[in-house]
């Protein structure tokens, strides 16, 4: 597993752009070529992120989602021209309905892939940094809500002690006495919790919360290097955007299927469209390298 | 120069006619530091927080507080969040954001500072207080100490002219309130900041001071340079005499003319100089404590080794440990020596993984925070909860509370929420609720933490009692007086086992720092002396006695219990007519047996075929369809009109639309429709899934945009965040069962309690958040609209009286949220991200279907948690919405 992410260094902003286009473009576009770009480079992202492993692993939980995503279509769908066979019910089974199915499966697993490098890219403060110029008020409620989470389950586990500690037996009661013991810690911690907010709320009004003109700090700035992606992200993305509107990346499935012509112009977007997917990859790669570079050169 | 003056301040809390304050007049120079001595509840908060504008209590206030010359009213707000800082007691409490540096910057944000100024303030402040290394850490990975250090900071960043703080130090261990006072110091001396504390721990931080203040009854009654109160305490025989450090006790106990000692050092010097000076001076044999009449090992640990977690270091290495009936142990040690974990090893909570332990009779463990014991509204009934794991029998049970109220010093606090009582009365009353399961060994984690030395005086009568009784008691503390007075045997913990033991006596002389201040004060002049009071009688001073609180009378929380009362009256309610209830319950009958018949009968592969759902599914949906109906039914039958009472309902606030109201409502009579045009003419009609979202997004932005357009107050925030990280807390908790969540329960407690608005924030950012913690995915924001709109439907209806707030009524209300709202919603979602965009209204249908029984587990559970929280919670909300002053 690595340590950090070169991507995950870049601003916010940067980070979060890079989302929205993959995810979006990933939806949007039924171009099957663009769809493999976007699983594959998804599946590499998230393995460099998560390590081998765990991507073995979501990989195994991901199969079975996309198998019923691709099966159920063909089972509900009967347009298309080229029928493979017949159910017993009379229905066709046909090979569009069937690709389709497949591409479906294809899109779901690369957004829930592209999803998991979110999760691990956009941390909290990244994402309340972003939404505390919008709604300052919600993005407090966010910080604040993370910050009491660890801090309950805490004071819950003390309240289980606490009673344990009285005497109440740990192991070999019923299920009802368990759930009895859970609800008193649960409603122990939740006294707790209300009764101690109050403090949280004297601390925001004594240090000045609720005047007017309130800012929003952060721990990062835009410098030159988040820049050049904001704008090499930017362009790559009209660029994409005008394709698809254009219908450069057109692609259908019913009745027939058909898409855009292979000609230079049209394979420029699919490369475009690496160009984005593969962004954190490259600029990973590329300050690893400098590192090595550098530290030899010492 | 005076940088505060108070003349003839009075002060009475709402519906009391006993002055908190009274006529107190004092004044402090700029760059002193101030030390407010005085007993739990002579009023020392009160007037803390009467110089702070924003923390002024409500009240009745006549007189008047002048801040830098000007009456204290007059301060703008923004210098009164800046120039006057106020750090309180709870070090995790006060802590609003979730990572160090956000912490350090939320004063400067709010007194609207740009980022580059924010940057380089919060850089040299985290410099002086060494808080380099953990700027960006969470601060849930802090400890204590550091957590009030940072406290401490964020305020200082915001550059105070004068620092307020509220007993800091009482939660801190000692090595930990040391670090804080010398922080503390450094403020004072190399920044010229004016520092007003309170203490308890004035062995410590009186020597600090450059000034003093001894506070009685609402009043000021001394005040001068630490050695003067001395002697005006001394001359007029006050009782706070008995709370000052060691050095001027000894120095009080004897007539002299030598100047009186505050510090160490300086009592030294007294009293070699005393016993020099003195002609004839015999010292006096320093009196032996009679050894008590011990019994038989009750408890012991034999060579324990134990460690949390297999990977980690080993925290016991061989402890051994045994005490003996009516004999009261006393372990000390630094932090992470293991104290804590020894007395859990001890009372069974762990085990060790190697060594024995064994145990003999009933063993109870007190934990370090009282807090965590309380589950119920007062401390007669928390008692008695406590009661339940007894094996005392119930008419007996009576009379033993009564008795151990009594042994508690609990009497005329029997009424009193547990949260409302002092320190040591909290503390008092846990011991109690321990006390009814008649423990042969009591465990003690640290009780002696944050109170004043009365408490402590009352607090160890208590243990001496059950000690007599042949309760063995052992106590884990940093409190070196408390047990070099108290304990049969004091033993020092290191690494993981116990180094040295013995008496007292033996104990504390043969140590060189862990040992009390009067032995380091006599080391060398007076043999064998310990505790103050070996000193005194060694020079034939005269010892004086504590005395003990008395029960406050009139006090300011009455008024609570009076409207809890008031709530329970509106509870007790005529009976529903007969027919009512008959039809009510019949339909819940027949809705239980349609579920089962459905259950039993239908195989879901039978139900959905190739050609989307054929008629069996059909006539399941019909079946699932009477279910809901009949629920609803029930609902309309066991359900009422509320009366309007003031916690039910709440006046409609009128406020003027604000313009970013207006905005947003323009934006979404605008945004759908061009949405829905967009996305059916020029999007691909197969890509329905980003058209709804839109639409969604856009239905979601002016629940949020008119929170924000309204500008919530602090303590608004804070409930609600409270919420949402209880329900969050509670998602985390039961994550291996699928839709067997309280998120749902949560967030319609929370709209019932507070209205549609907080319902829908309670709702919508629990799923949000949640989601940021576990794992995100393209169904986040269709969660968040769902549990959001529910929390506002569960506003609406309950707080406009459309729906009694009763057991029942709340359970159905729930069931039918799950499975008409949230699978309602939550089905076609995964019909459009599944599907891959082609929807028909069969494989609507059968989406529906499939999702039925999770929407019916997710019902059952909320239907579940409902019954058993609902009331509670609510109860809970009620009080806090009157403590909070939520409703006027």
């Amino acid at each position: 597993m690595k340590e950090r992410d070169a991507f995950a260094s870049y601003h916010p902003v940067v980070n979060f752009i890079f989302f929205g286009l993959t995810i979006g473009f990933t939806m949007f576009l039924a171009h099957p070529c663009c769809q493999l770009i976007s699983l594959v480079c998804a599946v590499i992202y998230y393995a460099r992120l998560k390590g081998r492993k765990a991507a073995r692993l979501s990989i195994r939980y991901a199969l079975p989602t996309a198998f019923a995503a691709a099966v159920i279509n063909p089972a509900f769908n009967h347009k298309g021209a080229i029928t493979l066979f017949r159910l017993p019910t009379g229905n066709s089974v046909t090979l569009e309905s069937v690709l389709y199915g497949l591409s479906a499966a294809v899109m779901l697993s690369a957004v829930l892939f592209w999803f998991g490098c979110y999760s691990e890219i956009m941390t909290s403060d990244k994402f309340t940094y972003l939404f505390g110029r919008i709604i300052p008020a919600t993005s407090l409620i966010l910080s604040m809500a993370l910050r009491f989470v660890p801090k309950f389950k805490t004071q819950f586990l003390l309240a289980r002690e606490a009673r344990e500690g009285m005497g109440v037996e740990k192991s070999g009661v019923g299920i009802i006495k368990r759930i009895k013991n859970a609800c008193s810690c649960f409603s122990v911690t939740t006294t707790w919790a209300l009764e101690n907010a109050v403090d949280a709320s004297d601390s925001m009004k004594s240090r000045g919360y609720g005047l007017s003109g309130r800012t929003a700090f952060s721990i990062y700035t835009l410098c030159d290097r988040d820049k050049y992606v904001l704008c090499f992200l930017a362009l790559c993305g009209f660029y994409l955007f005008s394709g698809s509107i254009s219908g450069g990346l057109y692609w259908r499935y019913f009745p027939s299927i058909r898409g855009a012509a292979i000609d230079p112009l049209n394979v420029s977007f699919q490369i475009v469209y690496l160009g984005i997917c593969m962004t954190p990859i490259v600029v990973d790669v590329i300050e690893e390298r400098k590192w090595k570079y550098l530290r030899s050169k010492i | 120069m005076e940088i505060l003056k108070i003349e003839n301040l009075t002060f009475y809390y709402p519906e009391t006619n006993i002055p908190v304050l009274d006529k107190l007049s004092l004044s402090v120079g700029a760059g002193d530091f101030f030390i407010l001595c005085g007993r739990s509840g002579c009023g020392k908060s009160t007037l803390l927080r009467n110089i702070k504008p924003q923390l002024k209590p409500h009240g009745i206030l006549k007189g008047n507080v002048f801040f830098d010359g000007k009456p204290i009213a007059e301060l703008s707000d923004r210098d009164a969040a800046a120039k006057i800082g106020f750090v309180m007691q709870s070090p995790d409490d006060q802590i609003v954001t979730d990572k160090v540096w956000h912490e350090l910057a939320f004063g400067l944000e709010n007194l609207g500072y740009d980022t580059p100024t924010i940057r380089r303030r919060a850089a040299e402040t985290a410099a002086f207080f060494g808080l380099e290394g953990w700027f960006y850490k969470n601060v849930d990975e802090l400890s204590g100490g550091q957590k009030q250090l940072l406290n401490l900071a964020s305020i200082m960043v915001m550059q105070p002219e004068l620092l307020i703080l509220d007993e800091p130090t009482s939660s801190l261990d000692p090595i930990a309130a040391a670090d804080f006072f010398s922080v503390l110091t450094r403020i004072n001396r190399e920044l010229g900041v004016t520092v007003i504390m309170t203490e308890h721990r004035l062995e410590e931080a009186l020597p600090l001071a450059t000034r003093a203040a001894v506070m009685e009854r609402g009043r000021i009654s001394f005040c001068g340079d630490a050695a003067n109160i001395g002697k005006a305490l001394k001359a007029n025989d006050c009782e706070m005499f008995s709370s000052m450090p060691a050095a001027m006790r000894i120095w009080g106990s004897v007539n002299t003319n030598l100047e009186c000692p505050v510090s160490v050092s300086e009592g030294r010097k007294f009293l070699s100089e005393y016993v020099d000076g003195s002609e004839n001076m015999e010292l006096n044999p320093v009196p032996q404590s009679k050894p008590r009449v011990l019994g038989k090992t009750l408890i012991e640990a034999d060579d324990a080794w134990f460690r949390y977690e297999k990977g980690q270091a080993d925290v016991l290495r061989g402890a051994t440990v045994s005490a003996r009936a009516g004999e009261h142990l006393c372990i000390l040690g630094g932090n992470g020596a293991g104290k804590s974990t020894t007395l859990k090893i001890l009372s069974g909570l762990y085990k060790p993984y190697r060594g024995r332990v064994k145990r003999e009779g009933r063993v109870c463990l007190l934990p370090q925070n009282p807090q965590t014991l309380f589950e119920k509204k007062t401390v007669a009934e928390d008692i008695e909860a406590a009661g339940a794991l007894s094996d005392v029998p119930k008419d007996e049970r009576k009379n033993r509370i009564q008795d151990i109220i009594s042994l508690c010093r609990l009497r005329g606090l029997e009424n009193r929420h547990p949260y409302d009582l002092s320190g040591g009365e909290m503390q008092r009353a846990a011991l109690a609720k321990l006390l009814l399961l008649n423990p042969d060994v009591l465990l003690l984690d640290e009780p002696t933490k944050g109170m004043d030395a009365v408490f402590k005086e009352e607090f160890a009568g208590i243990i001496e009692k059950l000690l007599d009784r042949g309760t063995c008691v052992i106590t884990v503390s940093h409190d070196v007086e408390f047990c070099a007075r108290r304990a049969d045997r004091c033993a020092l913990f290191f690494d993981g086992s116990i180094v040295s033991e013995g008496t007292p006596r033996e104990f504390f002389l043969d140590n060189n720092f862990y040992t009390t201040s009067a032995a380091r004060i006599a080391r060398g002049i007076i043999p064998g002396a310990v505790v103050a009071e070996d000193v005194i009688q060694a020079i034939g001073g005269e010892i004086t006695e504590l005395v003990e609180h008395s029960l406050p009378s009139g006090d300011v929380y009455n008024k609570f219990a009076d409207n809890v009362e008031a709530l329970q009256n509106e509870k007790k309610l005529k009976p529903l007519p007969l027919w009512r209830r008959f039809c009510g319950i019949s339909f819940i009958a027949i809705s239980i047996y349609i579920f089962v018949y459905s259950l039993k009968t239908e195989k879901l592969s039978q139900m959905i075929d190739s050609g989307g759902i054929n008629d069996r599914g059909a006539d399941q949906l019909i079946i699932y369809g009477a279910l809901i109906l009949s629920l609803i039914f029930a609902t309309v039958f066991l359900s009422r009109k509320s009366f309007q009472t003031a916690f039910a309902q709440e006046p409609r606030e009128r406020r003027k639309l604000s313009r970013r109201t207006a905005a947003s409502a323009a934006l979404v009579l605008l945004a759908v429709p061009i949405t829905l045009f967009v996305g059916i003419v020029y999007i691909d009609r197969k890509q329905y899934y980003i058209t709804a979202l839109l639409i969604l997004v856009e239905c979601m932005i002016p629940f949020f945009m008119i929170f924000e357009g309204r500008r919530p107050k602090a303590r608004e925030l804070a409930i609600v965040s409270t919420l949402c990280a209880l329900a969050i807390a509670g998602r985390a908790a039961f994550f291996m069962l699928p839709q067997f969540k309280p998120v749902l329960a949560m967030t319609i407690i929370s709209g019932v309690a507070f209205g549609g608005e907080t319902g829908f924030l309670v709702g919508s950012v629990t799923m949000l958040v949640s989601n940021i913690l576990f794992s995100q995915g393209p169904w986040t924001p269709w969660q968040m609209f769902a549990m959001g709109i529910i929390g506002f439907i569960a506003g609406v209806l309950y707080r406009k009286g459309w729906i009694r707030r009763t057991r029942t009524s709340l359970c159905i209300f729930g069931i039918v949220c799950a499975i008409l709202i949230y699978g309602g919603i939550m089905n076609p979602t995964s019909a459009l991200i599944w599907g891959g965009g082609s929807l028909t209204p069969r494989i609507l249908a059968a989406y529906y279907i499939a999702g039925f029984p999770m929407d019916c587990v997710h019902g059952a559970s909320t239907a579940m948690f409902l019954w058993f929280i609902a009331e509670p919670m609510l109860e809970k909300l009620d009080r806090i919405k009157v403590k909070y002053g939520l409703i006027e």
